[in-house]
């Protein structure tokens, strides 16, 4: 702790901000992991339900069970979506058949579209901050050492002497700025790169989803 | 239909894990703090091996005074000091005994490096021969003085080592007084050294004086910056080079606390 205190008022803004970064990409990652292993947990049970469940009526009636999945997000829009047009159906004349001629299953589409899109929008939310930290953590420590050294420098040459018990305090505490910089960087990368990874299977799972949901409301609602 | 991500998700949200994390920092910050797990700015100093002159044993008494002079006959050495009596072979009682001229053998003691040996005390019988009876009896009971006189000066010399200046060659012995056993400048010269090694500055011209009050154990009792130029790096390596140097003191002479103000510079350690 001697070394941090000795150290050069640019120095020490140089460790605060590190540790702000730390801070905040920590509280990114744990945020991430529970949101991204609950949407992972939830969407496996709600298609498992979905798969057996035998109308849609009785899946809607469920969707609170399964909160946290993309999917259930997915089908909330595209049922209400199908419900709108059913309804418009209904003032016309047969309830049983939405017309493509108007565009009932593009609609359905956009709507799962825009679900989507909204999903992956809160999915990689804060993913940028554990980005930015991941990439300018280390620039910032390597200034924050490059400025300690110079003022150790400035202090030898003032002092008289270059011996490596003179030069090496010096510069052991300018390298700090330098661990610190890693340390905040390299978790905010892994983490960065681990929730991207994460991201894209739901991506996936969404759009196969998305394409099972109209394929079915094309097979049992559209008119032929 | 009632979108679901209008309503709250059961889980903390960013807030939460931020004070969680913060938490996490804190607490890590604490284990490096508590178990040491930083490393350690001081760098180990070599230890340093001071010979004190004064009571280095010799193995002769009279070779480590300077040039004696044949006429010198010195009385035995003043009992008062710790430090090395001199226990001079010549006692009054041959001195008495010696022919005023006519005997040069009464200086051999001191003119000789090995009084002892047998050959030389051969050669001075040959050279004292002329004498008679009478010289050989003088030769015969300088010889036995001699002995004597070796004898108490080893086994003094083996009683101070014993006493506790083993381990530590060198540490000051006396009073204080003596040349080469102050123990100011023994401090002074361990600071001094300890310095060297610990140098370290931001700023032009910096200057600590501190004020060390070191205990009877030879441990530092108190230990106060008296004043500074605001060198933050330089008090630091101040501070490490008193607590280098800390590591080798011995205990003041007379069991007392000893107190004295040193005043370190860029250029070196003086005393206040």
């Amino acid at each position: 702790m001697g070394m941090l205190a000795s150290t050069g008022l640019v120095v020490k803004l140089v460790l605060g901000i590190l540790l702000y970064f730390s801070v905040v990409s920590w509280g990114i990652i744990f945020y991430k992991l529970l949101q991204v292993y609950r949407a992972n947990s939830a969407s496996q049970h709600f298609l498992e339900f979905f798969w057996k469940a035998k109308r849609f009526d009785a899946i809607a009636t469920q969707l609170d069970r399964f909160e946290n999945s993309p999917l259930a997000v997915l089908f909330n829009e595209g049922y209400g979506e199908l419900k709108k047009l059913q309804e418009k159906v209904v003032e016309k004349s047969d309830p049983s058949v939405i017309s493509t001629d108007l565009g009932g299953i593009d609609n359905i589409a956009r709507a799962l579209r825009r679900a989507t899109t909204s999903e992956i929008t809160r999915l990689e939310k804060y993913l940028t901050f554990l980005a930015t930290t991941g990439s300018t953590a280390p620039f910032i420590g390597l200034f924050g050492t490059v400025w300690g050294i110079m003022t150790a420098f400035q202090g030898i040459g003032q002092a008289g002497s270059a011996s490596l018990a003179t030069v090496a305090p010096g510069i052991a505490e300018a390298l700090i700025a330098t661990a610190i910089g890693l340390v905040a960087a390299i978790p905010a990368v892994m983490g960065y790169n681990h929730f991207q990874q994460k991201i894209k299977v739901l991506i996936s799972e969404m759009d196969s989803f998305s394409t099972e949901l109209l394929n079915i409301v094309q097979r049992n609602f559209a008119g032929r | 239909m009632k979108p679901l991500r209008m309503r709250k998700n059961s889980y903390p949200g960013p807030g939460g894990m931020l004070a969680c994390s913060f938490l996490l920092h804190v607490a890590l910050l604490a284990i490096v703090v508590t178990f040491r797990l930083y490393p350690e700015a001081h760098p180990l100093a070599e230890e340093t091996y001071y010979v004190d002159m004064v009571s280095l044993p010799v193995a002769s008494p009279a070779k480590g005074t300077p040039a004696p002079t044949a006429t010198t006959q010195q009385p035995a050495a003043p009992q008062a000091a710790p430090e090395p009596p001199r226990p001079a072979p010549q006692s009054p009682a041959p001195a008495k005994a010696a022919p005023p001229a006519s005997r040069p053998s009464m200086t051999y003691p001191t003119a000789k490096t090995k009084p002892t040996t047998s050959k030389q005390k051969q050669v001075q019988s040959d050279e004292t021969a002329p004498t008679g009876a009478e010289a050989k009896a003088f030769q015969d009971r300088m010889a036995k003085l001699e002995r004597q006189a070796e004898d108490r000066r080893q086994a003094d010399v083996l009683a101070r080592l014993r006493k506790g200046t083993g381990g530590k060659k060198g540490a000051p012995t006396g009073s204080g007084t003596q040349a080469g056993s102050d123990y100011a400048a023994y401090i002074h010269s361990r600071l001094k050294d300890a310095f060297v090694d610990t140098i370290a500055s931001q700023t032009k011209s910096p200057q600590v004086t501190v004020r060390l009050v070191i205990g009877p154990d030879g441990r530092i009792a108190q230990y106060k910056v008296e004043n500074s130029s605001g060198d933050k790096m330089f008090e630091d390596a101040v501070d490490r080079a008193v607590h280098v140097a800390e590591r080798s003191f011995r205990k003041p002479p007379g069991g007392t606390p000893f107190e004295q103000g040193f005043v370190f510079r860029p250029q070196g350690v003086g005393l206040k």
